[in-house]
């Protein structure tokens, strides 16, 4: 991928992960076509990243994972935001906007 | 939380069914991805083949599912266990080398450890230890004590004791010498000790009349009275006088030292308050709550003020006020090993370091053979981190098994420290392998392997992957940054072995100039024995006189003796008999008394011992108990009373009103240490002042023990309550009074050497490694036409560097260092040009032999077989 498209950080990604599953449960690659789709194909999440990234929501317990039924009809992992997953949201999209805000800030000093 | 806990442990339990769900996740996305691309247009093979490479390394996305799940954490460790327990199985000669230097290393560490835990660490086996406080200006009276005692604002119970009285038990069996404390009645209460059975020391027993008793040790209760719990009110002779046994002491408890047989009152009425002689006493306390050691000081001082003023004459000269010590007991029980104790744990860290830096190198060398592995690992998608943490884990694994290792030589090694000890230092007993030694021990194990482990893991798992997968196993990774690392290391390791035998040369000198210190008496073949007839049965001038002419009678022929004679007391028998003399004409000052020691002898005494006449006479057998009282002095009172003057028109005189006559003249004998300057000493004859116990002394013609036999078939021939003690020849009491330094000297010695072995070893590892790596070089430049010496003087001029600067930082550090040592040594200044040179000089020998020897192999092996072998 040597494309200019920017690499996700960890941190970045969990919050992306989040938002996504705000609307409604999906499997690891709906998500990944989710974001790159409403990122208009500017964020790419590499699937290397996704699935360690969604094991460790799953473990601090705010996405759940169960197994069903896709559209196409093959069995996938779904994942679903938890209760404690929105608050975490909620939290992470507060840091964003000061963090992302102080950064346009530094940029638009110069 | 617990959910979480829960979700972990069935993960690690259902390891298989994890990964099948993974999997099942991965083909999943794949296929996803793969049909995705079909419907763009590409071929099946294409649209897989593209899913798959944008889905990136499944190795790792599996290892980072799983860590990012908590499986890991545990998991990999055994695996790494297990992983670390095979690859050392597969390399036999790394991890034996290895594993013997870890393990002398902790070993050395262990042992002397548990003997500084038992001395100096473990709080005295009192209840509240901090609270006890001993009081110390060089001895005092009893007078000092009462005063002490009653008029102390500071301190919430006292004590005074004399340690090391000897008694003589008659009766009962054989009679026995026994080792016993006078304290007075308050000495249990201030250390808060509980008799096993019966009581100890109450007031009112240090009362005369009501002082008859005695409290015995368990060892002397179990030993001698076969632990007898009717023993309580029976009788002792003891000295002849007969006490009533009132308590005896648990197992365990030796107040002062751990020999203490018996404890006895310390009289202690009106009439000794005004005894001021004597000082011979120790006093301990125990703190009020909320005072500190050093309110006790001024409030001692100003007792002591008092005292001056009360008495004027008491301690003349000494600048008493300014010296009184108040230090804790502990430090008092644990006297002058304290710097022997610390100096040995610094030396025995230094051999730890050393082993530390030899397996870091030998695990830098392992990781440059293993860098391939190394690689592909990487390159298979696990993370640094991971490499990292499985490197570590094979440290603390090596460094564990080491360290167990090492606490086997620890067991034998404490029982070796215990045994070569000298037997009057404190608390041997409480010398363990005990948990905290064994906590002592896991802790250096792991810091151990830490310190080894993690610099040659990040070495090796950091280098550059395609290299090292392009290049082979030869070169790679040995750059320039690890040499020079493996190079700091040894030159560390070999500065660290110069420090300790220059340490070791400093003490092994000073020995040596100790054992050529003249005692001024025949140390070889004279035996001596403690003959003590009970004081009480003895009394009286004529009586002892008597039993004594009788017992030289017997032995003069008997077997194995050549020449017997008297005195009241030996050289090296670590005690002192002190008399404050006037001596006629030194001063006009009728209140000034000398300090002499003073010796009841008979006139073969000087013939046994070997002691010279300088001038004047010998005693003989005209100077009996009705003839002119006459005196000896050695030739440093002579010099020091009668400057310019001769002695034998001297005379000098007792605090009471009877001159002795000086008659002569004879050598100065060191009393009870080879390193200090003996004190003036006078002889009077035995005849005109007999005393009751007396040390034997005999010239032998054979075997020591058939004359100490000679000795006790005599005595027991004479009289069947008279104990015989303390059967030795005067090399052995001197002996013992260099059990300290020799002690020193030996185990210095094994370490330096240790050190040496440690330090020879890793410079050859390290140089056989870099010779190896440069056999193809050498190879070609042989080849090329370069002669064998060259090559040999271009290698071996890199271990010449680094042993230079081993032996330079060595000899910095020792410089820094060696005056820790000060108070152990005699005769040898702490930078002793000789050792600073010789030593260092050996050192660098061996670390080049060491460094020489590799490298000559290498250069034997035919070139082209070398430069083929990569």
């Amino acid at each position: 991928m040597t494309d200019s498209r920017p690499d996700l950080q960890q941190g970045t990604l969990d919050i992306l992960i989040l938002k996504t599953l705000v609307r409604e449960p999906l499997h690891g690659w709906g998500l990944s076509k989710r974001i790159r789709e409403s990122s208009r194909d500017v964020l790419q999440v590499h699937q290397g990243s996704l699935y360690p990234a969604l094991y460790r929501l799953e473990d601090q317990g705010w996405v759940t994972a169960r197994w069903g039924i896709s559209p196409e009809g093959r069995r996938a992992k779904f994942y679903t935001l938890t209760r404690a997953g929105r608050k975490q949201l909620v939290r992470q999209t507060a840091a964003w906007r000061v963090f992302s805000g102080a950064v346009n800030h530094v940029l638009q000093a110069t | 939380m617990l959910s979480r806990l829960l979700r972990r442990t069935r993960a690690l339990f259902r390891r298989d069914a994890v990964d099948r769900d993974m999997d099942d996740e991965i083909r999943f996305h794949i296929d996803m991805e793969t049909e995705e691309g079909i419907r763009a247009g590409l071929s099946r093979e294409e649209a897989r083949r593209r899913a798959l490479i944008a889905f990136g390394g499944v190795q790792r996305f599996r290892e980072e599912g799983r860590e990012a799940r908590g499986v890991s954490a545990i998991e990999d460790l055994l695996m790494d266990l297990r992983y670390g327990a095979r690859t050392l199985w597969r390399s036999p000669g790394f991890t034996l080398v290895a594993l013997v230097t870890l393990a002398l290393g902790v070993g050395a560490n262990t042992a002397v450890f548990s003997v500084v835990n038992g001395i100096l660490l473990r709080p005295l086996p009192y209840p509240e230890p901090e609270s006890l406080i001993s009081v110390w200006d060089g001895g005092h009276s009893r007078a000092e004590f009462t005063r002490v005692r009653d008029q102390n604002q500071t301190l919430e119970s006292t004590a005074a004791y004399m340690d090391r009285v000897r008694f003589s038990l008659s009766g009962d069996g054989a009679p026995a010498r026994l080792m016993g404390t006078q304290a007075t009645a308050d000495v249990f209460r201030v250390l808060r000790v509980n008799p096993l059975l019966g009581r100890g020391l109450a007031p009112g027993d240090d009362v005369p009349g009501n002082d008859r008793v005695v409290v015995l040790s368990h060892h002397l209760w179990a030993d001698r009275f076969g632990a007898d719990s009717s023993i309580l009110g029976r009788s002792l002779d003891l000295d002849g006088v007969t006490r009533a046994v009132i308590g005896v002491m648990p197992r365990g408890f030796g107040f002062p030292t751990p020999d203490t047989e018996l404890w006895v009152p310390l009289l202690l009425d009106e009439t000794w308050r005004g005894f001021w002689g004597a000082y011979g006493h120790f006093i301990i306390g125990r703190l009020k709550a909320g005072v500190t050691r050093e309110q006790v000081r001024q409030d001692l001082t100003s007792i002591a003020a008092a005292l001056r003023a009360e008495n004027p004459y008491w301690k003349p000269g000494a600048d008493y006020l300014t010296q009184i010590n108040v230090s804790p007991l502990h430090e008092r029980v644990v006297g002058g090993s304290r710097r022997l104790l610390l100096v040995l744990l610094g030396a025995v860290g230094m051999i730890l370091l050393i082993a530390c830096a030899n397996v870091a190198n030998l695990l830098m060398a392992r990781g440059a053979a293993r860098q391939r592995e190394m690689a592909i690992r990487a390159t298979l998608g696990a993370a640094r981190r991971r490499i990292v943490r499985q490197l570590v884990t094979e440290s603390l694994f090596l460094a564990v098994l080491g360290g167990a290792a090492g606490l086997g030589l620890a067991a034998g090694g404490v029982r070796v420290l215990t045994s070569l000890l000298p037997p009057n230092t404190p608390r041997l007993a409480d010398i363990a392998i005990n948990g905290p030694v064994l906590a002592f021990t896991a802790g250096l194990a792991i810091l151990t392997g830490l310190l080894f482990g993690v610099a040659p893991a990040l070495r090796s798992s950091g280098a550059a992957l395609t290299p090292a997968l392009g290049e082979g196993s030869g070169r790679a990774g040995s750059g320039v940054r690890q040499r020079r690392l493996a190079g700091a290391l040894v030159s560390g390791e070999i500065a660290l072995a110069v420090v300790l035998a220059i340490g070791a040369g400093l003490l092994i000198r000073s020995f040596s100039a100790l054992m050529r210190v003249e005692p001024g008496f025949r140390t070889q073949q004279v035996v001596s024995a403690r003959i003590s007839p009970p004081a009480a049965r003895y009394a009286g001038a004529d009586r002892q006189r008597d039993f004594y002419r009788q017992l030289l009678e017997r032995l003069e022929g008997s077997p194995g003796v050549a020449d017997a004679a008297l005195t009241s007391q030996l050289p090296f028998d670590q005690s002192d008999d002190i008399m404050a003399m006037w001596v006629d004409g030194y001063t006009t000052d009728p209140n000034r008394l000398e300090v002499f020691g003073l010796r009841h002898v008979t006139p073969e005494f000087f013939r046994v011992m070997g002691i010279p006449l300088l001038q004047g006479r010998m005693f003989s057998g005209a100077d009996h108990g009705g003839a002119a009282a006459v005196a000896l002095v050695d030739e440093i009172a002579a010099r020091r009373y009668w400057r310019g003057k001769d002695p034998t028109l001297g005379r000098i005189r007792y605090p009471w009103p009877a001159w002795l006559s000086v008659v002569g003249v004879v050598g100065a004998v060191k009393n009870n240490d080879l390193k200090a300057d003996p004190y003036p000493v006078f002889y009077v004859p035995f005849d005109q002042s007999p005393t009751t116990s007396v040390a034997l002394v005999a010239r032998t013609t054979g075997e020591p023990a058939v004359a100490t036999m000679a000795i006790r078939v005599a005595v027991a021939a004479l009289a069947t309550d008279v104990p015989v003690s303390d059967e030795q020849t005067m090399e052995q009491l001197i002996g013992e009074s260099v059990a300290q330094p020799r002690f020193a000297g030996a185990l210095l010695l094994t370490f330096a050497l240790l050190a040496l072995l440690l330090g020879a070893v890793g410079t050859y590892g390290l140089m056989a490694f870099a010779a190896h790596r440069r056999t193809r070089e050498i190879a070609i430049r042989m080849a090329l036409g370069a002669r064998a010496r060259d090559v040999l003087a271009t290698v071996v001029r890199e271990g010449a560097v680094l042993t230079g600067l081993g032996v330079g930082a060595g000899l910095a550090l020792a410089l820094g260092l060696t005056r820790f040592l000060r108070g152990l040594l005699f005769g040898v200044s702490p930078t002793d040009p000789i050792t600073f040179v010789a030593v260092p000089a050996l050192l660098a020998a061996v670390a080049l032999l060491a460094s020489y020897l590799p490298v000559r192999k290498v250069t034997r092996v035919d070139p082209m077989i070398a430069i083929r072998s990569e």
